[in-house]
């Protein structure tokens, strides 16, 4: 005899475990014999109470279960096992075998039976089938435990897709070929009057949609097969703009099978395209109105009949509109480089008092014509790493304020210091001052302070708003204190190194 | 020959047309704002024709302007838009179309720059 599993007709993944059940020493040690011999494990027990605490703990495939036995007898173990184990193969060994007996085991759960006294090969026989039968059920619930994993799968995908569906701030709204309502998202369902998820006839659609725009896309849509989509735009309440698109969907074949509407919220976009116009609008302006000034003073000398100095004070005036008109040019690229990020940077270790030194003596000959003092502190080290070009213009900029903006034989005073990882300047007058309702819009394109005391001061209005961006380029920031009529500091961090 | 007050925030542009209107024959007198002009207008409101830039001081009060001027000036006196701006749409203004322009009570519309010829000449057909 081999001790190989003679394997006939089943294979058996892992070895077969049995447990035999029996009082009588001599059917344990048999069957222990005979089963051991086939290759599979065999464990026995000498009584039910001990063999049931064995079943309990040892996976078991299948059982010899002797139906008289001290303690818990055979028709007890058996119900324990069809209770609590049921996929165990239990045989019963019988000593009075009778058909009752066999109704009544099978009844409890058992699969089959074997009386006493038997022949090695008949418990070979009954064994085998009862591990057949066995290994088929196993294989049996594995099918059913993937079908059901398959199911389970099936609605978490589904439940995926509703959750994805739900949380869309896009409003979706399904309408199927008869145009009713089959499905809908929370920010769908806002266009939609009623709750339509409660109705258990699906309405149509143009019956629940508040607005008509929607309803009309539908109809589009129903009425002409050649149409794979169309838009519409929804002012809703609130200044709010929608754009709702509705996309025809088809089978295969080409045949309509219903819509889907998707409602997006555009008021941001809509936003920046006023924005962008009302750019566009005050561009415009300030490129006009220095020509239409030039093109009236040309007119005039051209026709001749103004006085000689009248003539040249005309010619003056044409010189320095179109200069202001040049330099708002260069400002308004400047500003688009900057908010294009297109910039051709060098960035350097510089020394800010350096900076600082040449923008102030630069700006000294407009400051001494109106005997305006411009006074420079400069403490500890100011290196920091910039492009040279953008530090000049950001403090030309200012300083050049500050003696616009100043009374004659006023002071421009420049402190610059290291605090941590910054270096701080500020750019302090005694000049007009602004009230505090104008601060908010000082470094808005074109912004600026007009009253008597600006008439005559010149400029395009973008110097702070060129400032501004340059210092928020840098990762800075930049602040005013100001107090009308008494003056304004500016107030300009930059790090040392830049993000 | 008319009484003309003209308005924008241009102080040359003022000088010119004042130069080109008073050359014409006009009586013309300016404002560099909508406060000045309104001053000008509680004054004394006899004025045939009142100019009117529409952005003044980069603020758009020149469109709100027209309707108080028309209250000072009477249904009798034009009101003339002398503007840089073609269109505003963030104010739902625009020159080129007959509903965009309509909202704003005025009865001609020029656009900046405007010659001296054109200028007068619109003027006269105003305040024949």
């Amino acid at each position: 005899m081999s001790s190989e599993p003679r394997q006939s007709g089943v294979s058996y993944e892992e070895t077969p475990r049995i447990i035999v059940l029996d009082d009588e020493e001599s059917i344990r040690l048999g069957c222990e014999k005979v089963l051991s011999r086939e290759g599979f494990e065999v464990d026995v027990a000498a009584d039910g109470s001990s063999g049931w605490e064995m079943l309990k703990e040892g996976d078991y495939d299948l059982a010899l279960i002797d139906l008289k036995m001290p303690g818990i007898d055979g028709m007890n173990i058996l119900k324990l096992l069809n209770e609590n184990l049921p996929d165990v193969v239990a045989i019963v060994i019988t000593g009075y075998a009778s058909y009752e007996t066999a109704v009544e085991t099978v009844k409890l759960g058992a699969y089959d039976y074997i009386p006493k006294p038997f022949t090695p090969d008949e418990l070979r026989n009954v064994v085998r089938r009862g591990l057949e039968r066995r290994f088929l059920r196993l294989s049996n619930r594995r099918l059913r435990e993937e079908r059901e994993r398959f199911l389970l799968d099936l609605t978490e995908e589904r439940s995926r897709l509703l959750t994805i569906l739900r949380a869309m701030s896009d409003g979706v709204i399904v309408a199927n070929r008869r145009g009713e309502l089959v499905l809908s998202n929370p920010a769908g369902r806002g266009w939609l009057r009623g709750d339509p998820q409660e109705g258990e006839v699906p309405p149509v659609i143009a019956d629940v949609v508040k607005y008509e725009e929607i309803s009309q896309m539908v109809e589009r849509i129903e009425e002409d097969p050649d149409l794979a989509s169309c838009d519409a735009e929804l002012d809703a309440e609130d200044d709010r703009y929608f754009h709702a698109a509705a996309t025809a969907v088809r089978d295969e074949g080409g045949a309509y099978m219903g819509v889907v509407i998707v409602i997006r919220d555009i008021t941001e976009r809509r936003e920046i395209e006023k924005m962008k116009s009302a750019f566009v609008r005050m561009v415009s302006h300030e490129l006009r109105s220095p020509l239409a000034a030039v093109q009236g003073y040309l007119d005039l000398l051209v026709d001749g009949d103004v006085t000689e100095e009248d003539s040249h004070r005309m010619l003056e005036r044409c010189r320095a509109r179109v200069e202001a008109l040049q330099q708002m040019i260069n400002d308004l690229l400047d500003i688009s480089r900057i908010e294009s990020g297109v910039m051709h940077r060098e960035m350097r270790v510089q020394d800010l008092g350096e900076v600082l030194e040449e923008v102030v003596e630069l700006q000294r000959g407009a400051a001494t014509g109106r005997d305006i003092d411009v006074l420079l502190e400069t403490a500890g080290c100011l290196e920091l790493t910039a492009d040279r070009r953008e530090l000049e213009e950001i403090f030309t900029n200012l300083v050049s304020n500050a003696i616009k903006y100043n009374r004659d034989g006023g002071r421009v005073t420049v402190t610059a210091a290291r605090s941590e990882d910054r270096l701080r300047v500020d750019v302090a007058d005694t000049g007009i001052g602004m009230k505090p309702e104008v601060l908010d819009s000082v470094f808005d394109e074109f912004f600026r302070v007009r009253s008597s005391e600006t008439a005559s001061v010149t400029g395009t209005g973008l110097g702070l708003a060129i400032v501004k961006r340059l210092v928020d380029a840098y990762g800075g920031d930049i602040d005013i204190r100001s107090e009308y009529g008494e003056g304004s500091t500016f107030s300009v961090e930059l790090p040392v190194q830049p993000k | 020959m008319a009484r003309i007050l003209m308005v924008d925030d241009d102080a040359d542009f003022l000088e010119v047309q004042e130069r080109v209107l008073a050359r014409g024959g006009h009586e013309v007198a300016t404002a560099h704002n909508g406060t000045e002009a309104l001053e000008a207008l509680n004054d004394d409101a006899n004025y045939d024709l009142v100019i009117l830039d529409l952005m003044m001081d980069q603020s758009d009060e020149g469109f709100t302007l027209a309707h108080r001027v028309r209250s000072l000036i009477g249904g009798d006196a034009s009101i003339m838009i002398l503007t840089g701006v073609r269109r505003a749409h963030d104010l739902g203004f625009d020159l080129d179309s007959p509903s965009g322009r309509k909202w704003i009570d005025a009865d001609d519309f020029v656009e900046k720059p405007v010659s001296a010829e054109d200028l007068l000449e619109r003027v006269r057909r105003l305040v024949e």
